[in-house]
C-alpha cells in the first residue's frame, strides 16, 4: 500500500512536468497516434485489395494489432525510466538510486510515467473494438475476460522486454540497438496470424520471446481456427508474459550485482 | 557549385563516423523486410487481388524500400530549428551562398550519406537470400531505375529543404514537422507498396510528389513498369522536382526576409 502511494507521488509528479509543456505533450501524442495508425491504415489497405489473409478477416486481424499495440503503448507509458536508462548508468546517477531506502526497480519504474502514448493506446484500443464489433458474433463475458488478461500479460511482456534492454545497460553502458528489433519487430510480427510465417519464425514468437501466446493463440482458439495445440494451452498462454517479466526482473539483480559506477 | 560539393562531402564525412549505428539501422531493416515479404506471401497465396505487382515483385520492391529507407524525407535539417531558437541563424544568414542553395545541399547529403553502407549491404544479402526471399532486379530497366532513383533522392532532399525552411514559422523542429513525414512515408510506398493498395487509390497516390521519391524509381528498379510507363513516371519526377524547388526556394527565401535576430 505504501508501495503504491509512492509510486503514485512519484509517477504523477513526473506527469506534472509533461504537463508544463503542453504544446509539445499535445503534439507528441498527436504523433505516436498518427505513426501507429499509418500501420494500421496499411493493413487494412492490404485486405482492401487482397480480401483475405488464409481465413483470417480483417477484423480478427485487427483483434490481433490491438491487443499488441494496447500491451505496448501501456508497457512503455509505465516502463519509460527503463527505455532512457542508459543515460542514467552513463552520468553516474544510478549510484544516487543505490543510496536510497526503496529498491532501484521500484525508483526506475516510478520515474517517468509517459502520458504521450496515449496516442498508439487509443489507436490500439481503438482497432480492437473496432474487430471486436465486426465479429460475426459478439463475445461471451469469459471470451471478454480472456482477452483483458492477454493485454495485461502483453505489458508485462513488453516490460519484460524493456526491462532486458535496461539491463543489458549494465554491461555495455549503452542502449542495444537489438531491443528495438525485438520489440518493433516483434510488435509488427504479433499484428498479424503467425502461421503465416516461416517456422522458425513463428516458434521465435511463441517460445523465445512469447508475444504469440498473449494474441495469436487466444484468438485463434476465439475464432475457432486450427491449433496444433491443444485448446486449454491457449488460456495458460497469457502466463507466458508474467514468466518473461520474471526474466527481466532476474538480469536487472544479476546486473545490480555487478554494477560499478562510471564515476562521471 | 564547387561550394556545393564541398559541404556535401563534409556531411558525407560526417555520417561515416556512425558505422556502427548504420549496422544497427541494417539488421533492423533486414528484419523488417522479412516481415513484410511473409506477410506479402502469405496474402498472395490467396491470389493477387487488386495487386499490380508480381509477388517476386512485391518482395523486390520490399528490400529496396528498406534499403533506402533512411532516404525519405523523415525531418529538415537537424541543427537549423535549434539555430532559429538561439539566434546562431544570423551566422547562416551572413554566409556568401544563397540560403537556399546550401540548405539543398546539406539536405542531399543528409539523405543520400547514409545509404552508402546500408544500400549495398542490403542489396548484397537480400540477392543472396533463398528463392522466395530474393530481390530480383529487372536488368534492362536498370538504367532507367537508377536515374529515376536519382530523382528520387533529389526530390526527398527538396522536400527536406522545403521542411527546413517551414522552421523560419513553426521555431521548433516539432509538430506537422514530426507528423507530415509519417504521412508522407506512407503516401510514398514506405510502408506498403503502392502497387499493394486498391487500384484506385494507388493510381491517385502516383501522381503525388510522395510516390516521385519513392515508388517510381522502385517500380521500374523491379520491373513492374515497361519504358513507356517508366518515362512517364520520371517525367512526373522532374515536374515535381521543379515545382518542390521553386516552393522551397520561396519559402525559404521569405522566411529569411521576415526573420529578425534579437541582440546577442
Amino acid at each position: 500500500m505504501r508501495a503504491m502511494r509512492t509510486y503514485f507521488a512519484l509517477a504523477l509528479s513526473d506527469v506534472r512536468s509533461q504537463m508544463q509543456h503542453r504544446a509539445s505533450f499535445v503534439l507528441q501524442t498527436i504523433g505516436n497516434f498518427v505513426a501507429s495508425l499509418m500501420d494500421a491504415l496499411g493493413i487494412a489497405a492490404l485486405f482492401a485489395s487482397f480480401g483475405a489473409l488464409q481465413g483470417w478477416s480483417l477484423y480478427e486481424v485487427a483483434v490481433l494489432y490491438g491487443i499488441v499495440n494496447l500491451s505496448f503503448a501501456l508497457a512503455e507509458a509505465l516502463g519509460r525510466g527503463f527505455g532512457e536508462f542508459a543515460r542514467v548508468i552513463r552520468e553516474g546517477n544510478f549510484d544516487r538510486l543505490l543510496l536510497r531506502p526503496r529498491a532501484t526497480l521500484f525508483q526506475v519504474l516510478a520515474s517517468r510515467l509517459e502520458v504521450s502514448r496515449l496516442g498508439r493506446l487509443l489507436q490500439g484500443a481503438g482497432m480492437l473494438a473496432l474487430g471486436l464489433a465486426g465479429l460475426p458474433e459478439p463475445l461471451h463475458l469469459w471470451q471478454g475476460l480472456l482477452l483483458a488478461v492477454c493485454v495485461l500479460g502483453g505489458v508485462l511482456l513488453f516490460l519484460g522486454l524493456l526491462l532486458l534492454q535496461a539491463s543489458a545497460c549494465f554491461w555495455t553502458l549503452e542502449s542495444l540497438e537489438v531491443f528495438n528489433i525485438l520489440t518493433y519487430g516483434g510488435i509488427q510480427a504479433a499484428a498479424y496470424p503467425l502461421d503465416i510465417y516461416k517456422k522458425w519464425l513463428r516458434d521465435f514468437f511463441l517460445y523465445i520471446v512469447p508475444l504469440g501466446s498473449l494474441n495469436y493463440l487466444p484468438s485463434a482458439v476465439l475464432f475457432g481456427k486450427d491449433l496444433p495445440f491443444p485448446v486449454w494451452s491457449a488460456y495458460l498462454a497469457p502466463l507466458a508474459g508474467a514468466a518473461f517479466l520474471a526474466l527481466g526482473i532476474l538480469a536487472w539483480r544479476a546486473g545490480v550485482r555487478r554494477y560499478r559506477s562510471s564515476g562521471s | 557549385m564547387r561550394a556545393f560539393l564541398a559541404l556535401a562531402r563534409t556531411a558525407l564525412r560526417q555520417q561515416m563516423q556512425y558505422r556502427a549505428a548504420a549496422l544497427a539501422g541494417a539488421a533492423t531493416q533486414l528484419a523488417f523486410g522479412f516481415l513484410y515479404a511473409s506477410v506479402y506471401q502469405a496474402f498472395y497465396a490467396g491470389g493477387a487481388g487488386e495487386a499490380d505487382l508480381t509477388l517476386a515483385q512485391a518482395v523486390s520492391y520490399v528490400w529496396l524500400s528498406q534499403g533506402t529507407y533512411r532516404m525519405m524525407p523523415w525531418s529538415g535539417l537537424r541543427d537549423i530549428d535549434a539555430m532559429m531558437r538561439d539566434g546562431r541563424i544570423a551566422f547562416e544568414l551572413a554566409r556568401p551562398r544563397a540560403l537556399f542553395s546550401m540548405w539543398y545541399g546539406r539536405a542531399l547529403s543528409l539523405r543520400t550519406s547514409p545509404l552508402l553502407i546500408n544500400l549495398p549491404l542490403l542489396l548484397v544479402i537480400s540477392l543472396l537470400l533463398p528463392g522466395d526471399f530474393r530481390l530480383r532486379l529487372a536488368l534492362p530497366m536498370l538504367p532507367l531505375g537508377a536515374l529515376s532513383l536519382l530523382l528520387g533522392m533529389l526530390n526527398s532532399a527538396a522536400v527536406t529543404t522545403l521542411l527546413t525552411g517551414t522552421y523560419f514559422w513553426t521555431i521548433s523542429g516539432q509538430g506537422i514537422n514530426r507528423i507530415a513525414p509519417m504521412i508522407g512515408s506512407f503516401l510514398a510506398g514506405n510502408i506498403i507498396p503502392l502497387g499493394l493498395l486498391p487500384a484506385a487509390l494507388r493510381q491517385a497516390l502516383r501522381l503525388l510528389p510522395f510516390a516521385a521519391m519513392l515508388d517510381a524509381p522502385l517500380r521500374i528498379l523491379v520491373g513492374a513498369a515497361d519504358i513507356r510507363a517508366a518515362l512517364q513516371a520520371m517525367a512526373l519526377q522532374i515536374l515535381w522536382l521543379a515545382a518542390l524547388l521553386a516552393l522551397g526556394r520561396a519559402v525559404v527565401q521569405a522566411g529569411a526576409r521576415k526573420c529578425m535576430v534579437q541582440g546577442g
